[in-house]
């Protein structure tokens, strides 16, 4: 594993490139979520790559402008640039491992920043894992006590999801429905649905177009889990996404 | 500017130093800022980021870095067992930014897990000059914070609404006995620990703390409303150990009972961001030569 900054030097990213063993069979990036998923996730995406990079698949985790270690400040934060943080990153990839075709795995935000760069970004195949339908839902999710009618006051900065952020990120999560998932351009998609995220209703999930659909009953790596103040590797999760990407 | 640096012995572990940015006058102390039980570097609602950045303009190096299996860090890298590794992992820290002359002398800060790991830190290693403590997992009671407690409880049960409930049958003494005993047995509350009950820990403790004194690091205790039942009045810690000479003139305690655990309102950060650099600036710029470091050296960037 080796970490590093890449990009604009001047807005650096921060990225962990996990090689591969001795076996070279592809190029996946990682895509995370936003805000306390980010936080909580993070172990179960290093877990993901770990194990992708044990199957033969070099792999890239980052952290977008703004969040984690990368450039920026939280209210420069916006879904537009992490969809162009997610493209140097896949060129970074290339880059690094010599594979032309890059897949992208996205978690909740994520899923819907892989999907809006894939096509420009000539990404391989697509994993959605646990994506964001509902934008409105999500964000009562993040800030319960977030009102979202004070947003057309707010000419500044406002606190949300226990950071200060520009009101436009906001709205573009609120935004977020199936049809932002559409036509992806890319040859197969994944859908990963764990049970306990509540189910996406069938009619939502026909919106995303031709993929593969799989359930299953584990842990939310994007929740806290009171027992560890952190998030839960869910590893039945996990196996799926490797298992499907190592398929030819 | 930030650089990641992969340090220790097989370099398995990760951390990012954020230095002050060019012209700007650079501190002899750097400050190292460890994690909070299992989250990664950038800390919970990215306050370390936010906490190193604010430092590096101020002229103080920061360094950032996950523990042994924490984060991007590998495990089993140093030392055996959660608190020796830590502490070994934050000399490994040390020796990589002394060996890259970014600075000899530490100030370890750190939030709930990460307050003890500080301090142990602090106990081990002669650089390290200051160390700050927010909201630590344990802390030691005492006869006012006792009364305090049975003042508390005493007070809530005189509340109007209190006996309104009892009468009219609204109170749930199920649910209150529930209520006490999901709080004992949460893994996330700090513990309370009584010097008599426990009282090898508090001569540890109090021995401690007078080594600290002798070697003359500063202390910074910041408590929030997470530790108000463990912690009940600002002078509880020096009357935790009153045969501690000068604790008083080592260690500020600073309370913030609006703050939550995380710090998730910005006033609260802002709060927070304010009282460490304050209480760096107190000592920190006066007692060091302030040296340009243009750029400083980065050790093994990568």
């Amino acid at each position: 594993v080796s970490s590093f900054f890449f990009g604009n030097s001047a807005q650096p990213l921060f990225g962990c490139h996990h090689a591969p063993g001795s076996v070279d069979s592809g190029a996946v990036v990682i895509c995370s979520s936003f805000g306390s998923e980010y936080s909580y996730a993070h172990r179960a995406l290093r877990v993901l790559a770990k194990r992708l990079a044990e199957r033969g698949r070099h792999a890239l985790r980052f952290d977008y402008s703004g969040q984690g270690d990368s450039w920026g400040e939280n209210t420069e934060a916006n879904v537009e640039r992490w969809i162009s943080d997610t493209t140097v990153a896949i060129e970074e990839l290339r880059a690094i491992s010599g594979h032309a075709v890059v897949d992208v795995v996205g978690l909740r935000l994520g899923a819907l920043v892989g999907t809006a760069c894939a096509k420009a970004a000539d990404v391989g195949r697509l994993v959605l894992w646990d994506p964001v339908l509902d934008g409105r839902e999500w964000v009562h999710q993040l800030a319960p006590g977030f009102s979202v009618k004070s947003l057309d006051r707010m000419a500044g900065p406002c606190e949300f999801a226990n950071r200060v952020v520009s009101p436009a990120l906001v709205r573009t999560f609120l935004d977020i429905r199936p049809d932002s998932y559409r036509d992806p351009g890319v040859e197969s998609v994944l859908v990963l649905q764990s049970l306990s995220a509540g189910g996406l209703p069938t009619h939502r999930l026909h919106a995303l177009g031709p993929m593969d659909h799989r359930v299953v009953d584990d842990a939310l790596p994007w929740r806290e889990d009171s027992s560890i103040w952190g998030g839960l590797v869910p590893s039945r999760a996990l196996s799926v996404i490797v298992e499907w990407l190592g398929r030819e | 500017m930030e650089s990641v640096i992969e340090f220790g012995p097989s370099r398995g572990l990760v951390g990012v130093l954020t230095q002050p940015p060019s012209g700007t006058s650079a501190h002899d102390v750097a400050v190292l800022i460890v994690n909070s039980g299992i989250i990664h570097r950038d800390g919970i609602n990215r306050l370390h980021v936010r906490l190193a950045r604010l430092l590096a303009t101020r002229g103080y190096p920061c360094f950032r870095y996950d523990f042994p299996g924490i984060g991007d860090s590998e495990g089993g890298e140093v030392g055996e067992g959660i608190a020796q590794s830590n502490v070994a992992a934050t000399i490994a820290a040390m020796h990589t930014l002394c060996a890259s002359n970014i600075a000899e002398r530490f100030v370890v800060v750190g939030l709930c897990s990460g307050a003890i790991h500080s301090f142990y830190a602090a106990c081990s290693d002669p650089r390290i000059v200051g160390a700050v403590m927010i909201d630590p997992t344990a802390m030691f009671s005492t006869f006012r914070h006792r009364v305090n407690r049975v003042l508390k409880l005493v007070r809530r049960g005189l509340r109007p609404v209190a006996w309104w409930r009892l009468v009219t049958g609204r109170y749930r003494v199920v649910d209150g006995v529930r209520n006490i005993s999901t709080r004992m047995t949460d893994p996330g509350a700090p513990t309370q620990l009584d010097p008599s009950r426990d009282r090898n820990a508090w001569i540890a403790s109090r021995n401690a703390f007078q080594s600290l004194i002798e070697r003359q690091v500063r202390l910074l205790l910041i408590i929030t409303r997470h530790n108000v039942d463990v912690y009940s009045y600002q002078r509880q810690i020096y009357d935790a150990y009153p045969d501690v000479e000068k604790l008083e003139a080592t260690l500020r305690v600073s309370r913030r009972p609006s703050a939550d655990h995380t710090f998730s309102q910005e006033a609260d950060r802002l709060f927070l961001d304010a009282e460490i650099v304050g209480w760096l600036d107190s000592w920190a710029s006066g007692d060091s030569a302030q040296t340009a470091r243009p750029g400083g050296s980065t050790p093994d960037a990568a």
